[in-house]
């Protein structure tokens, strides 16, 4: 801390607008990426760049975008807080959506009360075994997703049934005055989101969590227990994710969330959330998963294969981690 | 014949002088005694004779060499250990394996030579503990053992000078004097030693002389062999010049209603057996003196709800509280200023208006939306109430001054209107300015009704605001000082002799 | 020392006779020779990949990238093998060299570079994982008979090879025990900040301890390959969770510094023997993962319990 003080002494013109402007300056770095990823992708292979296949592109980003938003609650609530059951819990979600549903509109209501139901509960036996039995989180979630891909097993018997409504089926493929449902579906919950994060006590209790526990424990919060229902939103988010999955796919198989475990987790990153919490915005996140889709889309258009990718995958989240992700040393 | 000489040493933290002009001689195979307050520099001076901080100015001459060393293990290499309190022991290893870590005896293959470890380390161990066996884990020793297992490791080493910081501080009287029996031992073997001790009758019993300092400057030494050992004569070099304190508190007491506001009765703080029990009026404004670390955190950390005493009955308004978390402490109008403000009391990366009306969400004042306008206006109203500069309540905490930070931690209670304040070490890093502006506000707060019970390691902050002062020493209140007793040697002698007291 | 050690294991040595028995009881012909080889021949993969992870969470970290870099390296035994005894040998330097060098990028990543070792080797195991894909994108590749076969057999037709292997790796790690970096490694997991003001260099031993580490992987790479004679890149994820769960049943702290290797192994052992339970206890195989899991939680929370209690004492 004295460091920080003592560099402010020799930079007083680094204010409070730099440290914002530092995270806005990532998510600029993001969607700048982005857009030159589809430039160059229209000169290596015309066809890229255009609107119908940049709306393809920002589809499968909106459902990166679900599920990474579970991750972020948990990496904002600190605490090395990391969830690596969103991907399990996303398939279970999916799978769950499809039995439920069963193809009929009218399961839907049911569908996405059990569905947010289970997810929120199965995420808050992380967030006690996390909070209360002081497990590490990434230990306990990666426990959590091997209970949730066994029960998803055992609820389907190893074949999941059932399938998308139509309904659901027109919000996960159909588009609206070219645009796709799912993005008009994304927007709809970023705004949600920012609202939570900058106007409700809730949003406020995040951010100082994941600051600072002790600060926030001494300010007269229980901290287990909002530690506790963090991850339970995210299970619940995670879950209802699944059913969104489903809606592009139709049907659901048993891994249908595991490809987006990681891209989470860099998507948070690039974001501009820091995985020592407290500090970021949806706004990031959006713009990390939107990077991270377009980057895989054409890395597929260059062929180039899974292998390729995921090598690609885990060298940016080192570069990133090297980048602003170093542990501090107290 | 000298073995050190350390001359005009100087060194500053960040603009805040922590030695101003530190000079010190170690005569060979003599114990010199290294006195003085806290603050008063002489850790920082005995921290740089180890290498653990380099010195901003000065010099230092070591066995006719001019020392210049960069860490401790360099020192190490030139003869010169400095114990610590338990900072260089593994827990989960064995006391043989911690006496060897780092300098294990190896076979020209490369294995360690275990069975001449063992023996190093009971040879040295046994001077102080025949009876413990060196195959303990050290997590399972008592701090008393601890301390000698980190003393014995420095002694293996063979040091030319050793510098003990507060070493018989969890020892007892007859570990005290076997510490003592293996300082002259190692006296006869022309060994030098600088003790530091806060107890008095050890300084007499055990140093050839003594330095002393204060406010970051050796003010002068005495030579036990030539002369007298004179208690009064070290109180007053420790505490400087004898003055009085012309402070109104005639001003001060009116604040105080007759109304009892805080009650504690037979309080257990940590383990110790002995109770705290004292009486806060409403208004009034109280202080904890004594040494450092003699329970005044651990006392305020209990009021706060942070930890739950053993036993003991805490009382607000005449209602008796259950303070489980925190949360009861806020909800009841008691609430914490606490020691460390960076990792206690502020959300330093976020603006100050989050840490302001932060609080706010722990009762039921807010509800699940938050008006933000409104709440930017009451923290508008608290940054004008305690003058936080610049007034913006968009800045983000980090990048303010330690004082106006302190006052982000302050401020954040006001809009609860708390019953009771409670402040540990406030002023620690804050500038003069920001610190007459703080305890104002503590002030004004005690004026409008609000009991206030301060805990602050500078003696003068507690005469120059506090009704009364106890004087705490192992978690015990064994003294209580009211204005008319006010006076720096007062306040060093009632925590010092009382040091002494239980010594004996 | 060695009473305290025996204390510590005890309740591992109770839960680890209760799973013999209870297995002994549903298989059939348990104390036979040919089904102690047999148990003993599909334990070992796991046996020896957690004692790669407890070196590494011995020093203080956790190595997530584990199971893909015993994927990655059977993956290039299978696809650089053929019946000619050379290519073996080359399989075997092959599957080294990038053993060493995953073990050589996290010990820098998390020692030199301090990332959080949990999500730095989470980012190398997508290297390691990406590796094996492009190595070998569907399952497949060739392990001659002979290479196989002699896993199954016995020296000396009395000493299964599977534990010979775990010999050999248990030879290594008392090698080890006699070298400085052995206390170090404690010393550094136990308190970084201690060992630092003994003057122990803490990046290099960090270092050291993934290079351990991956001396361990290639020997479960090297079983591994030997059981099911193929590569696939999907194969050897499970061996993560798996080898973290055993070292944390068998009494070694996430926090570092604390515990023994043979705990590691009887944690291991311990898993195995519930896996053949539920086997032979004609559960559905879909119940596997479930148990499983849950178990694990189960033990992490009961590992957890007595450092709480002790927080709270202090």
């Amino acid at each position: 801390m004295s460091q920080l003080q003592t560099s402010e002494a020799r930079n007083p013109g680094l204010t409070l607008k730099s440290v914002k402007n530092l995270g806005n300056f990532k998510v600029l770095i993001a969607y700048a990426l982005a857009v030159l990823i589809f430039i160059a992708g229209q000169i290596i292979s015309p066809g890229f760049g255009e609107f119908s296949n940049i709306m393809n592109v920002l589809n499968i980003s909106a459902l990166l975008g679900f599920i990474a938003l579970a991750q972020m609650l948990v990496v904002l609530s600190g605490g090395e807080g990391i969830d690596l059951s969103v991907g399990a819990m996303a398939s279970f979600g999916a799978v769950m959506s499809s039995q439920i549903i069963g193809g009929l509109d009218g399961n839907l209501p049911l569908a996405i009360l059990i569905v947010l139901a289970v997810g929120f509960l199965i995420g808050c036996v992380s967030g006690i075994g996390i909070s209360y039995f002081k497990v590490p989180p990434l230990v306990m979630t990666l426990a959590m997703a091997s209970v949730i891909q066994g029960g998803a097993l055992v609820y389907t018997n190893g074949q999941p049934k059932g399938m998308a409504s139509p309904l659901l089926k027109e919000l996960g493929t159909g588009r609206t005055a070219g645009i796709p449902n799912l993005v008009f579906l994304w927007i709809v919950v970023a705004v949600i989101v920012a609202v939570f994060l900058t106007r409700t006590k809730w949003g406020k209790l995040l951010y100082g969590l994941g600051t600072n526990r002790l600060t926030t424990e001494l300010s007269g919060v229980r901290t287990r227990v909002v530690r506790t229902v963090v991850y339970g939103a995210s299970g619940a988010i995670s879950a209802i994710s699944g059913m969104m999955l489903l809606s592009y796919t139709g049907t659901a198989f048993l891994d249908i969330g595991a490809t987006y475990m990681l891209p989470t987790i860099i998507a948070v990153v690039i974001g501009g959330i820091a995985l020592t919490g407290g500090l970021g915005s949806y706004n990031g996140t959006v713009a990390g998963a939107i990077l991270l889709t377009s980057l895989s889309s054409i890395l597929i258009t260059l062929n180039i294969s899974e292998g390729g990718r995921q090598i690609v995958y885990g060298i940016i989240l080192l570069l990133l981690l090297i980048a602003y992700g170093r542990q501090k040393t107290t | 014949m000298q073995l050190l000489e350390a001359k005009s040493l100087r060194k500053s933290y960040g603009g805040v002088m922590a030695l101003r002009d530190g000079n010190l001689i170690c005569k060979q195979g003599k114990v010199c005694g290294l006195l003085g307050a806290n603050g008063s520099g002489k850790s920082t001076f005995s921290k740089m004779i180890s290498g653990v901080v380099k010195p901003d100015g000065g010099e230092i001459w070591f066995d006719g060499e001019r020392l210049n060393v960069a860490n401790p293990q360099e020192a190490k290499k030139q003869g010169i250990i400095m114990v610590h309190q338990h900072l260089s022991l593994v827990p989960e290893l064995t006391i043989w394996e911690n006496m060897t870590l780092g300098s294990e005896p190896e076979s020209a293959m490369g294995f360690m030579k275990d069975q001449q470890s063992r023996e190093i380390a009971q040879t040295y161990l046994s001077k102080f503990s025949p009876e413990l066996s060196i195959d303990e884990k050290v997590k399972d020793l008592s701090l008393a053992q601890k301390q000698f297992v980190e003393i014995a490791k420095a002694i293996s080493q063979k040091p030319k000078l050793l510098i003990l910081d507060e070493p018989t501080a969890p020892l007892e009287q007859s570990e005290v004097e076997k510490l003592f029996a293996v300082m002259r031992e190692l006296k006869a073997n022309h060994t030098s030693i600088i003790f530091i001790s806060h107890r008095l009758w050890e300084i007499k019993t055990i140093c050839d002389y003594v330095v002393v300092f204060r406010n970051g400057e050796t003010v002068g030494a005495i030579d036990f062999e030539t002369e007298a050992k004179d208690e009064n004569l070290i109180v007053s070099m420790i505490s400087g010049k004898e003055h009085r304190h012309a402070k109104d508190n005639a001003s001060a007491s009116s604040a105080i209603q007759s109304e009892k506001m805080l009650e504690v009765r037979e309080l257990m703080l940590r383990k110790s057996k002995d109770r705290v029990s004292f009486d806060i009026k409403k208004g009034e404004v109280v202080g904890l003196g004594g040494l450092q670390g003699q329970g005044q955190e651990e006392l305020l950390l209990v009021l706060s709800g942070l930890i739950q005493p053993k036993q003991g009955q805490i009382s607000l308004g005449g209602k008796k509280l259950k303070l489980r978390h925190p949360k009861h402490a806020v909800r009841e109008g008691m609430v914490l200023v606490p020691g460390d403000r960076h990792k206690e009391g502020l959300f330093l990366q976020h603006d100050v208006l989050l840490n302001l009306i932060f609080p706010q969400f722990a009762t039921k004042k807010t509800g699940f939306f938050l008006n933000m306008k409104k709440l930017k206006a009451e923290a508008n109203e608290v940054i004008g109430q305690v003058n936080i500069v610049p007034n913006d309540p968009g800045k983000v905490v980090q990048y303010l001054s330690g004082g106006n930070q302190q006052k982000v931690v302050v401020g954040k209670w006001l809009p609860l209107s708390p019953k009771v304040l409670l402040l540990s070490d406030p002023a620690k890093g804050v500038d003069i300015g920001a610190k007459k502006e703080l305890y104002d506000t503590v002030r004004k707060l005690a004026e409008q009704g609000t009991s206030v019970l301060l805990y602050a390691s500078d003696h003068e902050e507690l005469m120059d605001i506090c009704d009364r002062v106890f004087i705490l020493f192992e978690d015990q209140i064994v003294d209580e000082l009211m204005p008319s007793d006010y006076s720096e040697q007062r306040f060093v002698a009632a925590s010092l002799r009382s040091a002494k007291a239980a010594g004996n | 020392m060695h009473k305290l050690q025996h204390h510590s294991l005890f309740p591992i040595v109770i839960i680890f006779l209760i799973v013999i028995a209870v297995n002994a009881y549903l298989q059939p012909g348990f104390f036979t020779f040919d089904v102690f080889q047999s148990n003993l021949a599909s334990f070992t993969p796991l046996v020896l990949a957690s004692m790669a992870q407890a070196v590494v969470i011995l020093v203080g970290g956790i190595d997530l990238s584990l199971g893909m870099a015993v994927t990655l390296s059977t993956v290039i035994m299978a696809a650089t093998m053929n019946d000619s005894p050379s290519s073996v040998f080359v399989g075997i330097g092959l599957s080294l060299v990038a053993t060493f060098a995953v073990g050589a990028l996290n010990g820098i990543t998390v020692g030199y570079l301090k990332l959080p070792a949990i999500i730095s080797t989470f980012a190398v195991s997508a290297i390691c994982y990406g590796a094996a894909l492009l190595i070998m994108p569907q399952p497949g590749g060739y392990i001659p008979s002979f290479f196989y076969e002699a896993y199954q057999t016995n020296i000396a037709s009395i000493l299964p090879v599977s534990l010979v292997i775990i010999i050999i790796g248990l030879v290594i790690w008392g090698f080890i025990q006699r070298r400085k970096i052995y206390r170090y490694i404690y010393a550094v997991g136990g308190s970084e900040q201690a060992a630092y003001a003994n003057g122990i260099n803490t990046k290099k031993v960090k270092l050291y301890a993934f290079l351990i580490s991956s001396i361990f992987i290639v020997l479960t790479a090297l079983v591994v390959v030997s059981q099911t004679a193929t590569g696939d890149a999907n194969m050897g994820r499970a061996y993560t969770l798996n080898s973290i769960a055993a070292v944390v049943i068998g009494g070694i702290s996430l926090q570092g510094g604390k515990g023994n290797l043979i705990g590691a192994v009887l944690g291991a052992l311990i898993l195995g023997f519930i896996s053949n339970i539920i086997f032979f206890a004609n559960l559905s195989s879909f119940y596997q993962d479930l148990i499983k899991g849950l178990i694990i939680i189960f033990a992490l929370t009961l590992s957890i319990l007595p450092t709480l209690r002790k927080k709270a004492l202090a």
